[in-house]
């Protein structure tokens, strides 16, 4: 299983990679989230690095926010002043969440790299004027770029570079597969660690990796795990597997996901139109995946999508602490889901979670119910 | 130091009892047309009044009510019926006592009062994940039909682009539509009045502001909060409004004329950022012990920021207050809200800001750093921050809000800015 073991690794230390890229000469642009186009800073020939958080405590950035924001995003913040992603040339970042904009600001006031930018998306997704206006706000981003490198970047650059990113997206549809069968051929902990290292990795080579693990998986036999409920994972950001490992020791199968680190990376293709620009805002303001977005009933039905499509049993919800976007959804979506014959349990948890025990207790008691 | 210096949370201006009467004939008005069979709107994220009053829509501001229900200390009440729903402790105690008003079957009796269901909802994404969420739950309490509102941060450096202007625009004249279809009518020529209404009221506000910087103050943040603050958020663009604050301006300019001031004596000038306890306004009275006055705070803007005037244009007004909505001082990504902060310490001659950190809330309170440097970088003026929830009373620690202030004022006395 060597390609398994190359992302999982690529996923567990994401630093070298980024100084990997550093060496060659190439910009890196630090980004959150998944509605900033990869393809587009691959396209100005930068390189996209997603930022992940470590299980390093936060000290310097609590002189800045006040503890009841996003940990998640402190941590981030707390690596920036402390010189840990001194390798970023800059940050991209999109229209989300709270936090998100505060570290916008504070990036742009403390860290001062030579790039910041914010894609503002609309947060109102399925709407003509939405779709003008992303196209608008990635005219704008495109044309940054540019005076970043000092380079077009060309419609044909950007198609090249969509066809890639589909590839990727395409390969790792393929590596869920491994997660249907009764006794999946991947377990969860791994799967997250699969779409994080191919994340970080330059996608030439993810994909050459993604399907030499499709090769690898096809001849494993065994399932890692033991068999027991079918479970989905949703909720805020998980860049570590601690949570996941811990509920598949539990005696769950993780055979789905619903994650910034995860399916919602990779589920919607761009679709290879003439007008790539044109295909990336239709791209952005069609893919339900975000709970900061309206409208919630598109969210839902392609999470119960993937409830149909990996025969879920039941949801763990894990909300990052002051993750207010999710906070509010896992309570509203709680109803919905239990309405439709899908168990939920909603755990707020912190970024690097260390009070494992009491959530383990609940979620071994959430197993035994399902 | 454990009691308050003068309690009376109130102000003494002739303009708050005509603030107090236009209040209450507005939810009269509201109440009446809930009676009549009109559909009531509740809207959440402080959308253009502007648009409601020239349509003659009733409208329940969500933010209002929950203020309303937190200086009756009630809020706590309906937080923790949010609570018992499962919606965390830590979300915003605005939206956790909504959530609670809503749920409530058994309200008390002021609630009961003045609550009136929702025929309509309309909810957005300002300013904050709170403001874009919590509506929902309304939405699937009453069962009512609902729209949306996206309304884009303002991140841009270089000025706000045409695309977001036309965008937000847009998102106004698909509300209007949207309302049309449940009987409103929409009379372009009404709303321009209201817009040169606002633009009116801004020019008075601008009027009033030039003599709230006097040294010393004609009025103090309480009487801001019952003349400015409370007319606007329930009804810029009226005509009721735009006469409030005339009166408004009349009396403060006759305050400046015969020497009538705020506090005499006063020694010391605070600007307070954020939401002061809306259950014990009398704290804004406390610092008064020292001689200090708060002349200037964000309970100003609880209605949305002063912006220059000429931004509102009759002549476009969906437009000018698609304008007006981006750069208020409250949109996320804003660099001009430091730069206010800096601006006001300059112009009020400010001589210590105090900033409130309100618990669940992720907007202002990670913004407070920056403003405190911006403030000590390029005004020299200090600036010290505290945990406070204006709207939840359940942490409320007033002796420790107390020594806060205290220790705060006392540092400024000591380095010498008494006047
Ligand atoms: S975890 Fe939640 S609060 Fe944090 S960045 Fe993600 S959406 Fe925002
Ligand atoms: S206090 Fe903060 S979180 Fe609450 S409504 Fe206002 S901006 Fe949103």
């Amino acid at each position: 299983m060597a390609a398994l073991e190359a992302l999982r690794s690529a996923a567990r230390d994401p630093q070298p990679v980024a100084r990997a890229a550093k060496v060659s000469g190439r910009k890196v642009l630090g980004y959150r989230c998944v509605f900033v186009p990869e393809e587009m800073m691959h396209a100005a020939g930068v390189t996209a690095f997603p930022i992940f958080g470590t299980p390093e405590a936060v000290s310097l950035a609590d002189s800045y926010f006040q503890p009841n924001l996003c940990e998640f995003i402190r941590n981030i913040f707390d690596l920036a002043l402390k010189g840990k992603l001194d390798y970023l040339d800059g940050l991209v970042l999109c229209n989300t969440c709270d936090a998100v904009r505060k570290l916008y600001d504070h990036w742009k006031s403390y860290i001062k790299t030579p790039f910041c930018h914010m894609i503002n998306n609309p947060q109102k997704q399925f709407t003509e004027p939405a779709y003008e206006y992303q196209y608008r706000e990635l005219a704008e981003f495109r044309e940054a770029l540019e005076r970043l490198t000092g380079a077009a970047v060309t419609d044909d650059a950007l198609q090249r570079s969509i066809k890639l990113h589909n590839e990727t997206k395409s390969l790792l549809r393929k590596v869920y597969e491994f997660r249907k069968p009764d006794l999946p051929l991947l377990s969860g902990e791994e799967a997250l660690e699969v779409v994080m290292g191919t994340m970080l990795l330059p996608k030439e080579e993810a994909n050459a990796k993604l399907a030499q693990l499709i090769d690898e998986l096809g001849t494993r036999g065994r399932s890692p795990l033991a068999p027991g409920p079918r479970i989905m994972i949703t909720g805020s950001i998980i860049d570590n597997p601690t949570l996941i490992r811990m509920v598949e020791e539990s005696g769950a199968m993780v055979v789905a996901d619903d994650l910034c680190t995860a399916t919602r990376y990779f589920w919607y293709p761009v679709k290879e139109d003439k007008d790539p620009l044109a295909a990336l805002a239709r791209h952005c303001t069609e893919k339900p995946v975000c709970a900061c977005m309206h409208p919630a009933e598109a969210r839902l039905e392609y999470m119960m999508d993937l409830v149909r499509e990996y025969r879920v049993d039941g949801i763990i919800y894990f909300n990052l602490m002051y993750c207010d976007p999710f906070l509010y959804e896992g309570v509203l979506f709680k109803k919905k889901f239990e309405e439709r014959g899908i168990p939920m349990i909603a755990l707020e948890t912190e970024h690097t979670p260390s009070g494992l025990g009491q959530l383990k207790t609940r979620v071994q008691a959430f197993l035994e119910m399902l | 130091m454990t009691e308050l210096a003068r309690n009376t949370g109130k102000s003494d201006l002739r303009t708050e009892a005509d603030v107090q009467r236009a209040r209450k004939s507005y939810w009269m008005g509201v109440r009446e047309a809930k009676r009549k069979g009109v559909p009531v709107v509740v809207a959440f994220g402080l959308l253009p009044r502007e648009i409601w009053y020239a349509m003659d829509v009733p409208v329940v501001g969500a933010e209002s009510l929950a203020i309303q229900v937190s200086a009756r200390q009630l809020s706590a009440r309906y937080c923790e019926i949010a609570e018992q729903r499962g919606f965390s402790r830590e979300l915003c105690a605005v939206h956790l006592s909504l959530i609670g008003m809503a749920g409530d079957e058994d309200r008390d009796p002021y609630l009961d009062q003045v609550f009136v269901e929702p025929d309509i909802i309309i909810g957005s994404s300002f300013a904050c994940m709170s403001e874009s969420k919590s509506f929902l739950y309304w939405v699937e309490r009453f069962g009512c039909p609902f729209y949306v509102v996206d309304i884009p941060p303002n991140p841009w450096p270089g000025g706000v682009p045409r695309h977001a202007v036309e965008y937000l625009a847009g998102e106004f004249r698909r509300l209007i539509a949207f309302l049309e279809t449940y009987g409103f009518r929409y009379r372009e020529s009404r709303l321009r009045g209201a817009v040169q209404n606002s633009r009116r009221t801004m020019e008075l506000w601008q009027e009033i502001e030039g003599y709230r910087a006097r040294v010393p103050a004609p009025i103090s943040a309480i009487d801001a909060l019952h003349c400015i603050g409370k007319p606007l958020v329930l009804s810029l663009g009226s005509d009721s409004c735009l006469q409030l604050f005339e009166g408004l301006r009349d009396e403060v300019a006759e305050r400046v004329r015969s020497g009538h001031v705020a506090l005499e004596d006063e020694r010391l000038r605070l600007y307070m950022v954020g939401v002061p306890p809306l259950y014990r306004l009398d704290l804004l009275d406390y610092p008064a012990r020292y001689g200090a006055v708060i002349v200037k705070s964000d309970v100003d803007i609880l209605g949305g920021s002063l912006i220059e005037p000429r931004l509102l244009d009759p002549e476009h007004p969906i437009e000018s207050l698609a304008m007006k909505q981006i750069v208020d001082m409250v949109n996320p990504c804003f660099d001009g809200r430091a730069e206010s902060a800096v601006r006001t310490v300059r112009d009020y001659r400010v001589d210590g800001v105090i900033g409130l950190n309100k618990r669940g809330c992720r907007n202002l309170p990670a913004s407070l750093r920056l403003i405190k440097d911006a403030v000590y970088r390029e005004a020299k003026t200090p600036m010290t921050v505290f945990d406070l929830d204006g709207i939840d009373s359940r942490e409320y620690d007033e002796s420790q809000v107390m020594s806060n202030i205290d220790s705060f004022v006392e540092t400024l006395l000591v380095a010498g800015k008494a006047r």
